[in-house]
């Protein structure tokens, strides 16, 4: 397909487009789905009894740290795309695998919060009630698309090595950027909603 | 077209984020008030995502089609929380606190 396009480099610039625009699509659905979660925690919010929201419950200090991993993370992402749009391939896969990287970090960290929650006695499960079902939802959503990006970045990586891409085309760097950066706007709005805003 | 960025602008956006990050922790720290709190709290988060989606995602740099699909959801959540506002708000009024509180 590469080199069908390749005597014809406005239409590889248009095909690159036409990829973003659809990756904005999806992202558009994207935000939808978390709006819906985000919607019963709102309404639970108005809604509920004092003390059923319990913010003081969750880990605030684990969660920053989170936070400045993902947000290094889309660092990274960036600095990864702008390698390709220079042609340095080298500092794309460099970028990408510390993207990849500061991700796992970021369920590692993610599993040892639950595990503490789990391991707390008695357990705190997904049923304990409300607002722990909320929290589970949410931030088990949330860590899924963590895990489907590092795949997505993964994938990446290895195009990336093959020599998939060039200054001309780099259209899947760019669009698992987006959803990279997407998944680390999510977090950035369930941090302070879940983790530090007062009951 | 396309356009590049340097990476030190990069670094900057990534250094502002992270302040952004550590006054959104101090603030949560302190007092200001039930209101003020939630209304800070999620005015940095709003600031912090409108930094990520105009630099990182290039959004400030993209025209068309891309602006109109990275837009419309924005007023559908808004539209579909504030949906739920007033049902809760006036309907329910003080009941609604003792609904859910098992």
């Amino acid at each position: 397909m590469s080199q069908a396009y390749a005597a014809h480099g406005g239409e590889i610039a248009e095909q690159q487009d036409r990829a973003k625009l659809g990756m904005w699509m999806f992202l558009a659905s994207e935000v939808m789905f978390f709006t819906g979660f985000l919607a019963a925690y709102v309404a639970l919010r108005m809604a509920a009894a004092p003390g059923v929201i319990k913010p003081e419950a969750l880990d605030w200090k684990i969660a920053t740290f989170n936070t400045i991993v993902l947000i290094t993370s889309s660092l990274t992402m960036a600095l990864g795309v702008n390698a390709v749009q220079g042609g340095d391939i080298r500092g794309l896969k460099r970028n990408l695998l510390f993207t990849i990287l500061l991700g796992v970090t970021f369920l590692v960290v993610k599993g040892f919060e639950y595990g503490a929650k789990f391991s707390h006695d008695p357990p705190i499960l997904p049923s304990t009630d409300i607002f722990y079902g909320t929290y589970f939802v949410l931030t088990g959503f949330h860590g899924l698309h963590v895990l489907g990006g590092i795949v997505a970045l993964s994938l990446t990586w290895l195009y990336a090595a093959r020599g998939r891409f060039s200054t001309r085309w780099y259209a899947p760097v760019e669009n698992v950027g987006l959803y990279w950066h997407f998944v680390d706007v999510v977090w950035i709005f369930l941090f302070p909603v879940l983790y530090l805003l007062p009951a | 077209m396309t356009h590049i960025a340097t990476k030190g602008f990069y670094v900057k956006v990534f250094l502002a984020l992270m302040v952004a990050t550590g006054i959104t922790v101090a603030v949560s720290r302190i007092h200001l008030g039930h209101g003020g709190n939630i209304a800070l709290g999620l005015a940095i988060a709003v600031t912090k995502a409108a930094l990520v989606a105009a630099f990182f995602m290039h959004l400030k740099y993209d025209r068309g089609w891309v602006r109109v699909f990275a837009f419309y959801p924005l007023g559908l959540f808004l539209i579909l929380l504030f949906a739920l506002w007033p049902d809760i708000a006036f309907r329910f009024g003080d009941a609604a606190r003792h609904w859910v509180a098992g």
